[in-house]
């Protein structure tokens, strides 16, 4: 029982601190979707970027590339 | 975000150029500045405010005179702060100057191996790392703790939280999904341009996607404001409990009581008419043939009776005589014969497996409506009465309630009248915001039924066009991200919520007198209830801690997400904690509750202390944890004439606060 315990506080505790580890492994809808975060993050925190347009239109690309090539 | 250097040039009482370094040592986190009131410990919690922002606190008297009047004397007709700071493994410059008249420019740098380089988006940057929103959290103005609890409501509180929290990329990158996605429906229509019909229903299902998504944007904005308005509405019937008048509280608590029962009531009865509703689909069909199933089984009753049906013979017993080519009469039945083909034609009503089956089922339905409508009845009649009791019980209870608002408006005292006139506004007003955030509800029910027939109809446009095919279902993955990632930002902000409700409580409950807990909303609203979960009025004292425990918190929380890779939410915002003036409204106890905690729930914490606040326990309780000391040094033109040195005892050592006769007025800042 306490050992039951002690996992579903470890499992809340890893959710917690680092909620993405646990979607390490859910494939390819994952990786899209961190493809797309880090052009957010870059956008958001690099230096140089252009406009809000510009920033749709690489996540547009990255969607076109996984979505709609062979 | 963890701060490095403030530089504060000609900026009110800091004439010329003044630096702070602030400490990031581990364990020795906090930066403690020593100031007697005017010498400008809140001017410097404004520097940064405004360096960030561009805004000052409040009670910031003359905010339109920045610039050092003794700068302005000397000719000098600018001012500027600079802040360094480090977040997210990025090192950032921000400078925000004023030249008269009004002047403003800001800019924001990044700073690789010692060279800066200006982001194109300076507001953007500072306010993913530091909301705005939650500027007044962070750099905390004790003397005007009071008024952040009214500006805690609603969803720019929450945005603000979920930004420290880390959504700021995910959150954008679900909008830009979703503007993509309305660009390629807008697509896939055109592809469709050769078949009429299924060119109208894309373009329908654009259209409809975009009211959806519209629709949502309005619903979620309404509903912030349903909250804060609903938070207000409290906070109003609270002032009025708490007015000091004996029979007002007695008179709002039995308002509100009675209101919470009427609550009650109606979702009762919402769920007895619920009920009702369902009873009438589920038997009104049995009602109508109730006459019709009597009818049925009557005729089958008499018809058996008199032997009709079924009949009295089946129909192998008719093949069998036709078969031995003799009648039961004795009678030879010929092939062909007249006597065969009147021993043939009693085929026609021989009772059959299939006439056997049919009147078996007949008489089963006849028998399930009569029962169905006879259980009915009385089913009706309970739940009818349950309606007819919860109705009256509500007219009494607004009966009630009328009774009272005449009591109270009995009571005279214009405080009182001030506070029911503008609950009595806001009941209108909540009224009104609930009204919209159902229409807009309504209007994305509508649209969404509407689009799953228009979308019946485009299930059949697949294979028209290999490229309408490619784009609609790429457009149906898209969809299937935006959920993801919204259900993870969903499941990560409960979770957020309730962790930072349990630090708050553990904090409370170690160091608040009474038995309180905290109770975190939904827009991250925070209130204090007692043992039975019941919200509590606070005194100042408390509102004081309660804010300085969540703050607390919530640093504590981003903390413990410092490590995270952070593939879809930044890390989260570890904000330093700027603490003005923190212990005005604290007696001792809490003075020395609020030290234990606050140094070990932050990262870095800045203090802005006078004398009067150092004491009482509170030196003893931090001086481990000093990692840099600062004194603000008055220097004034005037000569002492008899006015005190205002010294100060530090490490045993004495310090004078107030310099006279010297060449001009101003504020300096000076490392111990």
């Amino acid at each position: 029982m306490n050992d039951e315990i002690y996992s579903v506080k470890e499992e809340l505790r890893k959710f917690m601190t680092d909620p993405d580890s646990l979607y390490e492994d859910m494939g390819e809808a994952d990786r899209v979707l961190s493809e797309i975060v880090s052009i957010e993050r870059r956008h958001i925190f690099g230096s140089g970027v252009a406009s809000a347009s510009k920033r749709i239109k690489d996540v547009e690309d990255v969607l076109r590339k996984n979505f709609m090539e062979e | 975000m963890e701060l490095k250097r403030l530089k504060i040039v000609n900026f009110r009482q800091f004439y010329g150029e003044q630096t702070l370094n602030f400490s990031n040592e581990e364990g020795r986190n906090i930066t403690l500045i020593h100031g007697e009131n005017g010498l400008g410990k809140t001017t410097i919690l404004n520097s940064l405010l405004w360096c960030l922002f561009g805004n000052l606190t409040e009670d910031f008297e003359e905010p339109e005179l920045i610039i050092s009047k003794e700068a302005r004397d000397d000719g000098v007709s600018h001012a500027r702060v600079e802040l360094w700071f480090s977040h997210d493994r990025f090192d950032y410059h921000v400078i925000r100057s004023i030249k008269e008249p009004r002047e403003t420019t800001f800019k924001v740098h990044t700073i690789t191996d010692g060279n800066y380089e200006e982001l194109p988006y300076p507001k953007s940057l500072v306010n993913s790392v530091l909301p705005e929103g939650m500027a007044g959290y962070f750099f905390f103005h004790g003397e005007g703790a009071t008024s952040l609890s009214k500006g805690k409501t609603g969803s720019r509180f929450r945005n603000a939280i979920r930004d420290i929290l880390g959504f700021s990329l995910a959150e954008q990158a679900i909008d830009d999904m979703r503007t993509i996605k309305m660009k390629w429906n807008r697509e896939a229509s055109k592809l469709l341009k050769g078949a009429q019909e299924f060119q109208v229903a894309a373009t329908e299902k654009a259209n409809l996607e975009e009211t959806i998504e519209e629709n949502r944007q309005l619903r979620d904005e309404a509903k912030a404001s349903l909250e804060a308005l609903k938070d207000e509405y409290t906070n109003v019937e609270e002032e009025i409990i708490n007015s000091g008048s004996t029979s007002a509280e007695r008179i709002q608590r039995d308002l509100k009581s009675t209101a919470d029962h009427k609550r009650r009531t109606e979702s009762q009865l919402r769920l007895e008419q619920e009920e009702r509703k369902n009873l009438i689909q589920k038997y009104s069909w049995t009602i109508v043939g109730r006459s019709l199933a009597n009818e049925g089984l009557d005729f089958i009753d008499e018809s058996q009776l008199k032997g009709r049906i079924p009949a009295p013979y089946d129909q192998s017993f008719v093949d069998d005589l036709v078969e031995s080519g003799e009648c039961i009469c004795g009678e030879e039945l010929v092939p062909g014969s007249e006597k065969t083909e009147r021993v043939l034609r009693l085929l026609e009503t021989a009772n059959t497996a299939v006439m056997k089956d049919r009147l078996v089922k007949a008489r089963s339905i006849g028998g399930t409506m009569l029962a169905n409508a006879k259980e009915f009845i009385p089913l009706l009649k309970n739940v009818e009465s349950k309606i007819i009791a919860l109705d009256s019980t509500i007219k009494s209870l607004e009966e009630r309630e009328k009774d009272l608002e005449v009591e109270l408006q009995r009571i005279k005292d214009s405080k009182i009248e001030e506070l029911r006139e503008r609950r009595n506004q806001l009941r209108v007003q909540v009224k009104e915001a609930d009204s919209k955030f159902n229409s807009f509800n309504s209007n994305i029910s509508r649209a969404k039924s509407s689009l799953e027939q228009v979308e019946r109809v485009l299930l059949r446009a697949k294979g028209k066009d290999d490229r309408y095919d490619k784009l609609s279902s790429a457009v149906k993955s898209v969809d299937e991200l935006i959920d993801m990632l919204e259900g993870r930002l969903e499941e990560y902000e409960d979770n957020a919520r309730s962790e930072i409700a349990s630090s708050v409580d553990e904090i409370l409950k170690r160091f608040s007198r009474k038995s309180r807990s905290v109770r975190v909303g939904e827009n991250f609203n925070f209130y204090m209830v007692d043992e039975d979960g019941r919200k509590t009025p606070k005194s100042k004292g408390e509102n004081l801690l309660l804010n300085l425990a969540f703050v607390s918190a919530l640093i504590q929380f981003a903390k413990l997400r410092e490590s995270a890779s952070g593939k879809f939410l930044i890390r989260g915002t570890t904000a330093p904690f700027l603490i003005d003036a923190p212990f005005g409204e604290l007696d001792e106890t809490y003075r020395h509750a609020t030290c234990e905690f606050l140094p070990g729930n932050s990262r870095q914490l800045v203090l802005l202390l006078s004398s009067s606040h150092f004491h009482g326990g509170v030196d003893s309780t931090i001086r481990p944890h000093i990692g840099k000391e600062y004194l603000l040094v008055s220097y004034q033109k005037a000569e002492q004439e008899g006015k005190p040195d205002d010294e100060i005892e530090i490490y045993g050592k004495r310090y004078k606060q107030s310099v006279y006769g010297a060449e001009r007025s101003h504020t300096v800042i000076r490392e111990i």
